[in-house]
């Protein structure tokens, strides 16, 4: 339900008049993976990510497409992470939602070092995760960074035997999240 | 309140070092057909089975065999929890489902659980189960309803991560806000968080103590224990240092600390040793653990999200280095009275207490050898010296206060090349390799004198065994045994082994009764008198091999050898192969490096590491608990029911057991027998055994699980059940029977009366008709008439008389011919109807006439005899004939029957009629066919409609 209630916020938000909860909403991200392998290191990022964050329920979701990632070492290595091994055209998006565990007031300038536990989707699979994150609250809006591991077989991404030396198990995703109130309209 | 929850912290005791030691793990691989399961969450159940739950559904295994217990794309399982005789699992689709056997309760069915699953369950007793979801609260479900509990009731968090339920029912419940304290209602009663005192919110996993104190694994800071009875939960802290990351499970068995690591595996801390010892998975393979749970024979096994699944073994530990030293090459090995292991790599001895605990270090002594030499032996003395053998060195003594002394050939002794030293009261006695050597000390400890005993042959010893009555027994190499009968005695080679008379032997032992043991290359376990020796278990597998050490330990010989361990039972005489539960298989242990310490282990040292065995009372006994999990009639599971009815078609059984998964299950073997059926008990490596076609009766089915070469010592497990007679074969279908053919008899009886009568009669009438057919043929008229005709052809016509004899007697001889038959054909009737009709035309020339209009078909019919002769004979005999009006009878058919008609003109003066012919004929068609003959004038004529007969009946 919670989930529901999110994407529905998420894809609304831009929309709705400033009522209800005060929430801020993503302005500028950078997500970006590492895919350290024997034989290769794949880099690719983007900042197309879109999210909201509820400082007074201290939940958030945020939705990564994964088309839009740029990089990689060739043109070619791109069309494969999203046919082959994301299946982007089936599922186009990664999503974090949740809620930080902490009970802390992200509204309050600080840097604080929190806890998000949620529902990490991504490649179709959904796991529930426990990701540290440090934030830093300044007049500037609500700086969210984290760097977190994902094995690829905790979202059935198969790595055939071929290219095994060429794509790391577990690949270092780091985020780096601004979130600003939303203007009220 | 953080400042004070991290004063706690800093009082709980603190971990100083990382060892490499563990318990014996072993690794499983679940697999069902091709389909490898992938195992997330584990629980075992009381019967010891293995329930495992992931993604592609729920499975059942003992460790060998895996079934799925419901499996399929839309079954994953998110928790699953002991439960009643099963388990209880919850379904990722919403349904929580209880299993016992093959059998499968819906319990709870909500699509709430289907958007927040399942975490954490935990059954309270047989009728109530905790639920912990993912967003949804804590759910308390029984069989009067589900109640929910919420942040609205007052739960710390929606989300709960754990759950463990305390002895008064009440659970405690782990959530992401710190933990909760309920009552067996669901009553929020006290909570402890990061203010009171917990070292992290995030708690993730909970475990109970034999203490009712509560240990809790969270997300950042380990595992910490609390006592929810205390008014300040008297928190505690497994380990301040925790840097392994999230405790995802934590299990407590045997007085160790089993945490699952999200990074590093499974950490046990031994908590006899106090809080501390600190072991990773064995080889780093499984890193991040899933689930972790323990069973009933006290192994603790956990998933990884694969389908392997490790089983510890906490009877078992395996120290192969400690604080940086290689354990592996341990030479010589012994217990004192103070707790400790003393044992000898190299040049150097180490002690160190026997609980490997951290608190404690190794203390090293380094001896002045020369680098050639080893140690051999050591042992403790009464007054807390240490006796270090060496190879070429003489003995050393390092005495408690840390002088060192030594005793050479120069002092006495037999040889410098020590093989054993075993110590009794004031007396030491030594194995050397040219003959026994003694020392003798004083009450304070100080060596009066030593000495070297003749000893015959070649002197070359491995071992020596003091006896109670002063004296000491060698092991020779090709001598036997040689007995000392005191300390200043001269050797005398014993009986010597059941193989030859050159036996060696490589170890001795006292057993608790006092009898002298000793092994050796294949001779098995010999039990030495004073004039003959016994061996047995020459041809266990295990003691094939060669036998390095052996040990007195809770009334057996312990023997290791490199093909195994085995456990000799003196007092029954029953030898036990522990090599599967023990896991030592393939670890060769240095010769005679082995001790029991004060706490009743038994320690090896092996090329594998310090081995710690301490099994338990089963497991010496060779005890495999034994379970029938289920059984089918076809594919149809049955209940559990003891001594259940089965319809008589269920006659195909199936019955599936198991034997509480050891650390073997792939060597166990199934004794089983259905008794009422099976005259033998039979053996199996199946898990399921098959009958077909059961006779109804009474049966029960016994099973028993052994291990290896073990002999089943265990009650069987057993399942009676009885096989009901088919409906026809009760008491009350018998006596429907019994009814039955009493009625068909009677009526038999009956129809046969019937036929008889029937027969009677028919008889009767025949002969009647006999006589009245002969009767009327021999008819005066009749003859007077026939003479007449026959006087008148005489004079006329000479040829023609003899013609007319000839057809009188034709006729007569026709009529005796069908007088005894009770039906002829028409055909027939007909040829003699002919004759005698010729016999009459003679008489009566033009003035009679006769028309046979029949066609074959008709004539084929069957009618009694004589009947169409007798009809024309009456139409003959009661009307007028002239010459201008011919007297005609016609017969003719006509809708199914023969119509004999004449016309109608009788004479003025009648004949007198007997009145026999019709009725007589009326009456054989009556008793024949039930159409009755019709008789009656029309136009002027009298006819007869006789009714066909198409067969002889």
């Amino acid at each position: 339900m919670r989930t529901l209630l999110w994407m529905a916020l998420l894809i609304w938000s831009p929309m709705a008049p400033a009522q209800g909860p005060e929430l801020y909403r993503l302005e500028r991200s950078r997500v970006a993976f590492v895919s350290d392998a024997p034989l290769e290191r794949i880099e690719a990022a983007l900042s197309t990510a879109t999210g909201v964050l509820d400082p007074g329920e201290r939940s958030f979701a945020v939705q990564i497409p994964m088309r839009e990632f740029q990089g990689f070492n060739s043109p070619l290595q791109r069309e494969h992470f999203n046919e082959n091994y994301i299946e982007s055209d089936e599922f186009p998006t990664a999503r974090f939602v949740g809620r930080i565990i902490e009970s802390v007031d992200v509204r309050r300038p600080g840097t604080y070092d929190i806890r998000t536990k949620g529902k990490f989707t991504l490649h179709g699979v959904t796991r529930e995760r426990i990701i540290d994150c440090s934030l830093v609250v300044s007049e500037d809006g609500i700086r969210a960074t984290s760097s977190f591991e994902v094995p690829l077989s905790d979202h059935d991404i198969r790595i055939p035997r071929i290219v095994e030396q060429k794509i790391a198990p577990v690949v270092q995703v780091t985020i780096d999240l601004l979130f600003r109130k939303a203007a009220a309209r | 309140m953080i400042r004070r929850s991290l004063g706690l912290l800093l009082g709980a005791i603190l971990v100083c070092h990382v060892q490499a030691q563990y318990p014996y793990v072993k690794s499983f691989h679940l697999q069902n057909g091709n389909l490898r399961p992938d195992v997330q969450c584990l629980a075992i159940d009381a019967h010891g089975i293995i329930w495992a739950g992931g993604a592609h559904g729920l499975f059942r295994s003992d460790g060998e065999r895996t079934d799925p217990a419901l499996a399929g794309a839309m079954d994953a399982v998110s928790a699953v929890a002991s439960f009643g005789d099963g388990v209880v699992a919850a379904f990722r689709s919403g349904a929580v489902l209880a299993f016992t056997g093959f059998r499968a309760d819906t319990l709870l069915m909500d699509t709430v659980l289907s958007r927040s699953a399942v975490h954490a369950m935990a059954a309270a007793g047989d009728s109530v189960v905790w639920l912990g979801t993912y967003g949804a609260g804590l759910w308390r479900w029984s069989r009067g309803g589900t109640r929910r509990i919420t942040m609205t009731d007052g739960l710390n968090d929606d989300h709960v991560n754990a759950i463990q339920v305390l002895a008064d029912g009440g659970p405690v419940v782990g959530t992401d806000l710190g933990i909760a304290l309920c009552s067996s209602e669901g009553g929020i009663e006290r909570k402890l968080r990061e203010e009171e005192g917990a070292t992290d919110n995030l708690v993730l996993a909970l475990a109970l103590d034999a203490e009712a104190r509560v240990w809790a694994g969270t997300d950042r800071n380990g595992v910490f224990r609390f006592e929810p009875e205390a008014p300040s939960f008297n928190v505690l802290a497994l380990d301040s240092t925790w840097s392994s990351g999230p405790v995802t499970g934590l299990v407590l068995e045997n007085s160790m600390v089993w945490a699952a690591t999200a990074a590093e595996g499974v950490r046990v801390y031994d908590l006899r040793a106090g809080i501390g010892s600190y072991a990773p998975d064995r080889d780093g393979e499984m890193e991040r653990v899933r689930g972790i749970t323990h069973g009933p024979d006290g192994s603790v096994w956990w998933c990884d999200g694969t389908n392997t699944l490790r089983r510890g073994d906490p009877d078992v530990l395996v120290v192969p280095g400690h604080e940086d030293r290689d354990l592996r090459h341990i030479t010589a090995l012994c217990s004192d009275d103070r707790g400790r292991i003393w044992f000898a790599i190299g040049d150097q001895v180490f002690h160190h207490a026997a609980a490997f605990a951290d608190a404690e270090h190794l203390a090293e002594i380094r001896l002045p050898l020369r680098p050639e030499v080893r140690i051999v032996t050591l042992q403790a003395d009464r007054w807390g010296s240490i006796w270090v053998g060496t190879f070429g060195d003489g003995v050393f003594r390092l005495m408690p206060d840390g002088a060192i002394t030594r005793l050479t050939h120069a002092n006495g002794l037999a040889n410098d090349n020590i093989l054993s030293i075993r110590a009794d009261g004031n007396v030491l006695w030594m194995a050397t390799l040219a003959g026994v050597s003694v020392v003798d000390l004083l009450a304070d400890g100080s060596v009066a004198e030593a000495r070297a005993l003749a000893t015959p042959g070649s002197g070359f010893l491995y071992d020596i065994l003091p006896t109670p009555d002063g004296g000491a027994i060698a092991a020779s190499d090709g001598n036997g045994a040689i007995r000392f009968a005191g300390p200043k005695a001269e050797g005398h080679i014993m009986a010597t082994g059941p193989t030859s008379g050159r036996q060696s032997y490589y170890s001795l032992c006292r057993d608790a009764r006092g009898g002298l043991w000793g092994c050796g290359p294949g001779t098995g376990l010999c039990l030495i008198g004073d004039s003959s020796i016994h061996c047995t278990g020459r041809d266990s597998p295990v003691l094939e091999g060669d036998v390095y050490a052996m040990a007195p330990y809770r009334g057996r010989i312990i023997a290791l050898g490199d093909q195994g361990v085995v456990a000799l039972d003196v007092r029954e005489n029953v030898l036990v192969d522990l090599s599967d539960v023990m896991g030592t298989v393939g670890a060769v242990g240095e010769l005679n490096a082995v001790c029991v310490d004060r706490e009743q282990a038994l320690w090896v040292a092996t090329d594998k590491g310090l081995v710690r065995l301490r099994p338990r009372e089963e497991v010496l006994r060779g005890q495999v608990p034994t379970a029938i999990v289920g059984w089918r009639w076809g594919d149809e599971v049955l209940p559990m029911t003891p001594g259940i009815r089965l319809n008589d078609d269920q006659n195909f059984l199936t019955f599936q057991f198991t034997g509480t998964p050891t650390a073997a299950p792939e060597r166990l073997r199934f004794e089983y027998r259905l008794v009422g059926y099976d005259r033998r008990t039979l053996s199996t490596r199946e898990r399921e055994v098959s009958y077909a076609r059961l006779p109804p009766g009474d049966y029960r089915f016994e099973v028993r699980a052994t291990l290896g070469q073990n002999a089943a010592g265990d009650a069987p497990a057993t399942l009676a059940f009885t096989i009901a007679h088919p409906w026809w074969r009760t008491y009350w279908a018998m006596a429907l029977w019994i009814v039955l053919l009493t009625v068909l008899f009677y009526a038999f009886i009956r129809l046969r009366e019937e036929r008889l009568r029937y027969r009677d009669r028919m008889e009767r009438e025949r002969v009647r008709l006999q006589l009245q057919a002969v009767r009327s043929q021999v008819n005066p008229h009749f003859l007077f008439n026939s003479f007449n005709t026959l006087m008148e052809l005489i004079e006329e016509d000479r040829d023609k008389a003899l013609a007319h004899v000839g057809e009188l007697s034709e006729f007569f001889r026709n009529i005796l011919h069908v007088r005894d038959k009770d039906l002829i054909t028409v055909e027939e009737e007909l040829q003699l109807l002919y004759t005698y009709f010729g016999l009459e035309r003679r008489r009566f020339g033009e003035r009679i006439g006769l028309e046979v209009e029949l066609d074959d078909t008709v004539k084929a019919t069957w009618l009694p005899p004589l009947t169409l002769q007798m009809l024309v004979e009456n139409a003959l005999k009661h009307n007028v004939a002239t010459r201008e009006m011919p007297l005609v009878v016609t017969i003719r058919s006509e809708q199914e029957r023969i119509l004999v008609c004449n016309p109608d003109r009788p004479r003025s003066t009648q004949q007198p009629s007997t009145g026999y012919g019709l009725e007589s004929i009326r009456k054989r068609y009556a008793d024949i066919t039930g159409d009755p003959i019709e008789v009656g004038r029309q136009d002027g004529a009298f006819c007869v409609r006789l009714p066909l007969v198409h067969q002889h009946p």
